[in-house]
C-alpha cells in the first residue's frame, strides 16, 4: 500500500462513519478519565455506610449509587468511572511503547537490512513464539504487581507485529526515486530515514496505535483478573476480578459484574472501528510480502 | 487428426457466406463516480463462419467493453442500454440467464489478455481443462485424450497439464488459453489483446499459432488488439474503433491498402510492422473524448488534421463506400487525396 | 514443499524453542530468594533436598546446570511440584488434554461458523444485513473473553441452571479409562459452556477474513473467466473463490491454535477448567516454581509448533508457495 494512498485515505477516513463513532467514544472515556474526580460521587475504595449505620453492601441500582454497591460496601459507579482512567493510562502508554518501539526497530532493520534486518526480525520471531498472556503473567509476578510493569510486559511482547508490518512497508519505499535521490544529495543514513521515510510511515503507526491500546485494555483486564495486578488502583478487570471471587455470578448481582465488560468492549471496539479500513493491513501475517 | 474436431461443413469464405455474428447499434454505458459514460455508442458491424475479425482502437475505445458483451459477462457497473447481437440468427441479448450460460463456451469462448491471472492458482492445467471439458459431457478418459489432442493443436507437450499456471511461461500461458477456449468446439473465439502480454518474438509465434488453428478448424475470431500491425498480420477483415463507435470497417486488403477514415491513416503509421521495422512512427497527438458528456459532431474531430467545420457539427454516419467497406467521415470520397497527406510526419504536427 | 525449505523452517522452530528455554532457564534463576528456589522446596527434607539437588544439578557451575537441565527436558524431566509434591510432567501431562480439548472444540466451532458467515456477509455486500452485522462482529473482538464467561455462567448456569459452574467433570464421577471420560455425557456437559465462550470470542477473526478473502477473489480475474466460461455459479462460488479464499484461513486456524492454548488461561481460571492455564496461574500465585516454569514451557512449546505447522499448511495449500 503506498504511502500516498494511506495519507490520502486518511483524509477520507475523517469522514467515514466508523471512524467518527471510534474517534466518539474515545473522546467520550477521555472526558470522564479526566472529569473523573467531578463524575465519580465517591472514592472507589472508600467502604460506605448507610445513614443508620449499616455497611451499604450488595445494594442494588438507586439514586445514590447509580450501579448500586459491592458486596464489601464500594460505590460500584465510582469504581467504574476510575477505572476509565486506568483503562486509558495503561492502554495509551502500552500503546505508545509498543508503537515507538516497534516502528523504530521497523524502520532501521527495513532501512538497514543486512545482518541487522536478519538479527533484529529473529528476535521478533522469538517474541512472536512467545504466548502472551502467560509471559504477561510470568513477567508482571516477577517484576511485582504495578501497573507499569504490566504495562513494560505488554510492551515487550506486543512490539514485534507492529515491526513487521513498518519493516515492510520501510522496505518498499526504500527503493522510491526521491530517496535515491535525497542519498546521491548527500544525505545522511539517519537524515533519510526521519526527515523522508518517516512522515509515510507515520499514519501506519498511528492506525496501529488504536488497535494496540485496545490489546494493552484487554490484557490488562486479564491479567487483573488473574488477580496479578496492583491491588491499590481500580481497574475494570480488577472490578470483575472482584465481583468473581465475591460470589456476584451466583448472586446475580449484573450491575456489578456487566458494566465493567461493556466499558472495556466499547472502549476496545472504538480502537477496531478507527483502524477498520486498515484491517486488512494490519492483521500479522507470516507472508510479510502481503498475500492477498 | 485436428481435423476430425470440427463436425461442421466447411465454409468458404466469401460474401455468399452465412453471418455468424451480427452486431447491431450496440450501446453500452457504465455506471462510474463522476457519472454515466457511454463506453459504446452505436456499434455495428458483422463476423462471417471461419473469418478472423480485428477490432482495433486506443485503449479507452470501447472494444474490450464489446468483446465481454459478446460473451455475456460484464463489469459489475456496466449494463447494455440498446441494440442487438445476433448470433446464429438469435439475438443472445434477449436470453435468459440460463441460455445464456448455455451458450458460454460451447458457442463463444474467450481467449483472455493475460492468462496468468484467468487461470485458478491452486489448481493444474489438467484439473481446469477437465472442469471446462465436463460443460459439454466430456469426462474420464476421453477427456484425456481430448486434453492432449488440444495441447497438440497449441504446440505444447502433454507434460503441462500437471503444471500449475506460475510454472509457465506466458507464451506457454497463452497458448493453454488458447487450448482451453478450443475445447469445446465453438463457433465463435473472442479473444482480448491475446498476444499483447507477451514479447515480440513469442508474440509472432503465438500469433501464428492462432491463425493456423483458425484456418484449419474454420474457427471465427474477433481479435481485439490496439495494434494494428498485429492485424494487419493475421485477420481477413478489420473494424476500426473510435470513442465507442466505428469509424471504418471491411476487408484487411482494402482497410489497410487504401484506409479510407483520418484515424485510420493514422494507425497506420503508428506502428511498426511486425515484418519491417517502421521507418518512423507518427503517433496521433491529443487523447480521445470524455465519454460522460454528449458530444456533437464527428468525435475524432479534434484530432484530426483534415477536420472541416461541418464535422464538428454533425456526426457522419457509417456509410457502405464499396461492399463490405464502411467508413464514417465526410470527406470519404476525399480519401485518396487525403491519403499521401496522412503519411507525412507534419501533416499530424499540431 | 521441498525438502530443504522443509528442514528450513524446522530448523527454524527448534531455534526458537531452544531461544525460549534458554530464556526461562536464566529467567526462573533469577527468582526472588536463592537460586535453588526454582526446585527445592524448603519444606523437603534434607535428603530430598539432596537428591533434587544432585539431579538438577544445582550444586554444579551454571554451564553444567544449563546442560543437564536440557537433558533433563528432553527425558521430560521438569522437576517437582511444591504445591502437590508431584513431577510436574505427570501432572501437566493430565492437564493436557483438556485444554486441547476446550481449544480444539471452540476453535471448530468458531472456525466452521465464521467461515460460513464470513462467506455470507461476503455475498451480501452492501446491504443492510452488513451494516448491521459488521458493528457486532468487531465488537466481539473486544470482548474480555473471561468477561464473557462470567456473564454466561450467570445466566445460564447459576440463573438457568441449564449447565455446571466449573470444572470438567461432576465432583465424585469416576470413569474407567480417559477415553472414557472425555467422551462422557457429564464431561461434555462442562465442555459447552466454556466452549462456546472461547468460540464467540474467537469467530471474529475468521469471518472477517474470510468476508474480505471473498470479496477480494471474487475480483479476480481467473473467477470473471470462469464465469466467462459458463461454470455453475455453485462451482465458481464453492471450487475457485472460495478455495482461493480459504487459505490465510487456514494459516489463520494453526496460528490460532498454537496462541489459544495460551490465552486459554483466563477462561479456564473462569470456569475452573482443570488445563494447562489454569495450572499456570495456580503455580504462579502459589510460587510454585517448577510447576510454573514446566506450565510455561509446554505453551510456549504448542505455539511453537503451531506457528511451524501454520507455515506448513500454508505451504501445502498455496502451490506458490515453499518452492524455493
Amino acid at each position: 500500500m503506498s504511502d500516498v494512498v494511506v495519507i490520502g485515505s486518511l483524509g477520507r477516513q475523517a469522514r467515514d462513519p466508523w471512524f467518527m463513532t471510534g474517534v466518539s467514544i474515545y473522546l467520550a472515556f477521555l472526558a470522564v478519565a479526566l472529569f473523573a474526580d467531578v463524575i465519580a460521587p465517591n472514592q472507589p475504595k472508600d467502604i460506605l455506610f448507610l445513614a443508620d449505620g449499616r455497611l451499604a453492601n450488595a445494594l442494588k441500582p438507586s439514586l445514590a449509587f447509580p450501579l448500586g454497591t459491592t458486596t464489601s460496601g464500594c460505590d460500584i459507579f465510582s469504581q467504574l468511572v476510575h477505572g476509565a482512567r486506568s483503562a486509558l493510562m495503561v492502554g495509551t502508554s502500552a500503546a505508545v511503547v509498543v508503537v515507538s518501539v516497534g516502528t523504530l526497530i521497523g524502520l532501521f532493520a527495513g532501512y538497514f537490512g543486512g545482518w541487522l534486518d536478519a538479527v533484529l526480525m529473529r528476535l521478533a520471531d522469538i517474541v512472536l513464539g512467545l504466548p502472551l498472556l502467560p509471559s504477561v503473567i510470568v513477567l508482571a509476578a516477577f517484576l511485582g504487581p504495578s501497573t507499569w510493569n504490566v504495562v513494560l510486559a505488554i510492551s515487550v511482547l506486543l512490539w514485534p507485529n507492529s515491526a513487521r508490518i513498518i519493516r515492510a512497508q520501510v522496505m518498499s519505499l526504500r527503493e522510491r526515486a526521491y530517496i535515491e535521490a535525497a542519498r546521491a544529495a548527500g544525505s545522511s543514513h539517519l537524515s533519510i530515514l526521519f526527515r523522508h521515510i518517516a512522515p509515510s510511515i507515520l499514519p501506519l503507526a498511528l492506525l496501529f496505535g488504536s488497535i494496540a491500546v485496545g490489546w494493552a485494555i484487554l490484557t490488562e483486564a486479564s491479567v487483573s483478573f488473574l488477580g496479578f495486578a496492583d491491588p491499590d488502583t481500580t481497574t475494570w478487570g480488577f472490578m470483575l476480578q472482584d465481583a468473581y471471587v465475591s460470589q456476584a455470578l451466583s448472586r446475580g448481582l449484573f450491575n456489578w459484574f456487566v458494566p465493567p465488560g461493556i466499558c472495556i468492549v466499547l472502549l476496545v471496539s472504538a480502537g477496531f472501528f478507527i483502524s477498520r479500513g486498515y484491517e486488512q493491513l494490519l492483521f500479522p501475517r507470516l507472508r510479510d510480502q502481503g498475500r492477498g | 487428426m485436428a481435423e476430425t474436431l470440427v463436425s461442421r461443413p466447411a465454409a468458404v469464405l466469401g460474401y455468399d457466406v452465412p453471418m455468424l455474428l451480427s452486431v447491431r447499434d450496440l450501446r453500452i454505458a457504465f455506471h462510474t463516480p463522476t457519472g454515466e459514460a457511454r463506453a459504446v455508442d452505436g456499434v455495428s458491424f458483422d463476423v462471417r463462419q471461419a473469418e478472423m475479425v480485428g477490432l482495433v482502437g486506443e485503449s479507452g475505445c470501447g472494444k474490450t467493453t464489446v468483446a465481454r458483451a459478446l460473451t455475456g459477462v460484464m463489469a459489475g457497473n456496466s449494463y447494455i442500454l440498446s441494440g442487438n447481437i445476433v448470433f446464429t440468427g438469435h439475438d443472445i441479448l434477449n436470453y435468459s440467464p440460463e441460455e445464456q450460460r448455455a451458450l458460454r463456451w460451447r458457442e463463444i469462448a474467450f481467449v483472455p489478455q493475460s492468462a496468468m491471472n484467468s487461470l485458478d492458482p491452486v489448481y493444474r492445467v489438467e484439473q481446469q481443462m477437465r472442469e471446462v471439458l465436463r460443460r459439454g459431457g466430456i469426462r474420464g478418459r476421453p477427456a484425456g485424450d481430448r486434453m492432449i489432442a488440444l495441447l497438440d493443436m497449441v504446440g505444447l507437450r502433454p507434460e503441462v497439464l500437471r503444471l500449475f499456471p506460475h510454472q509457465l511461461s506466458g507464451g506457454m500461458r497463452q497458448r493453454v488459453a488458447i487450448a482451453m477456449a478450443l475445447a469445446l468446439d465453438p463457433l465463435l473465439v473472442v479473444a482480448d489483446e491475446p498476444v499483447t502480454a507477451l514479447d515480440v518474438i513469442v508474440q509472432r509465434e503465438v500469433l501464428d499459432t492462432l491463425r493456423d488453428l483458425q484456418r484449419r478448424l474454420r474457427l471465427a475470431v474477433i481479435m481485439i488488439t490496439h495494434d494494428i500491425s498485429v492485424v494487419a498480420y493475421c485477420c481477413d477483415s478489420i473494424v476500426v474503433m473510435y470513442a465507442g463507435q466505428v469509424v471504418e470497417s471491411g476487408p484487411s486488403t482494402t482497410v489497410l491498402g487504401e484506409p479510407t477514415h483520418p484515424y485510420t491513416m493514422g494507425l497506420c503509421n503508428a506502428f511498426p510492422d511486425l515484418e519491417r521495422a517502421a521507418d518512423m512512427l507518427v503517433p496521433i497527438q491529443g487523447s480521445p473524448p470524455d465519454l460522460h458528456e454528449t458530444l456533437k459532431g464527428c468525435r475524432f474531430a479534434p484530432r484530426c488534421p483534415f477536420a472541416i467545420d461541418h464535422c464538428a457539427q454533425e456526426a457522419p454516419p457509417l456509410t457502405e463506400l464499396a461492399s463490405g467497406h464502411h467508413v464514417a467521415c465526410w470527406r470519404d470520397t476525399e480519401a485518396s487525396v487525403l491519403r499521401p497527406l496522412a503519411t507525412k510526419a507534419a501533416t499530424w504536427m499540431r | 514443499m521441498t525438502g530443504r525449505a522443509l528442514l528450513h523452517r524446522l530448523g527454524q522452530m527448534l531455534f526458537v524453542l531452544w531461544v525460549v528455554t534458554t530464556l526461562l532457564f536464566f529467567l526462573f534463576r533469577l527468582m526472588p530468594g536463592s537460586p535453588l528456589a526454582a526446585y527445592i522446596d524448603t519444606s523437603m527434607t534434607p535428603e530430598q533436598q539432596a537428591i533434587l539437588m544432585h539431579q538438577f544439578g544445582l550444586d554444579r557451575p551454571l554451564h553444567e546446570q544449563y546442560v543437564l537441565y536440557l537433558v533433563n527436558l528432553l527425558h521430560g524431566s521438569l522437576g517437582y511440584s511444591f504445591i502437590y509434591k508431584e513431577p510436574v510432567g505427570s501432572l501437566l501431562l493430565a492437564a493436557l488434554p483438556n485444554t486441547l480439548l476446550l481449544t480444539l472444540s471452540s476453535l471448530l466451532i468458531a472456525y466452521a461458523f465464521g467461515i460460513l458467515a464470513g462467506a455470507f456477509l461476503a455475498a451480501r455486500r452492501g446491504t443492510w444485513i452488513e451494516a448491521v452485522s459488521l458493528p457486532f462482529v468487531l465488537a466481539s473482538r473486544a470482548l474480555p473473553e473471561f468477561w464473557l464467561g462470567m456473564v454466561l455462567l450467570a445466566i445460564f448456569s447459576f440463573a438457568f441452571g441449564w449447565f455446571p459452574a466449573g470444572g470438567a467433570t461432576s465432583p465424585g464421577a469416576s470413569f474407567p479409562n480417559a477415553w472414557a471420560r472425555f467422551t462422557s455425557v457429564d464431561f461434555l456437559h462442562h465442555l459447552v459452556l466454556p466452549a462456546l465462550t472461547l468460540a464467540i470470542f474467537l469467530q471474529g477473526l475468521p469471518l472477517l477474513l474470510m468476508r474480505s478473502n471473498m470479496l477480494e477473489v471474487m475480483q479476480e480475474e481467473f473467477v470473471v473467466m470462469s464465469r466467462i466460461k459458463g461454470l455453475s455459479e455453485w462451482t465458481i462460488i464453492i471450487r475457485h473463490a472460495a478455495r482461493n479464499a480459504l487459505l490465510p484461513v487456514a494459516t489463520a486456524l494453526a496460528l490460532g491454535i498454537g496462541s489459544s492454548i495460551g490465552g486459554n488461561v483466563v477462561v479456564e481460571s473462569v470456569f475452573s477448567w482443570p488445563g494447562l492455564g489454569r495450572r499456570l496461574v495456580e503455580a504462579v500465585s502459589a510460587s510454585d516454581y517448577p510447576l510454573a516454569q514446566g506450565a510455561f514451557l509446554m505453551i510456549a512449546t504448542a505455539q511453537v509448533v503451531m506457528n511451524c505447522v501454520a507455515d506448513l499448511v500454508y505451504a501445502t495449500l498455496d502451490p506458490r508457495v515453499g518452492q524455493r
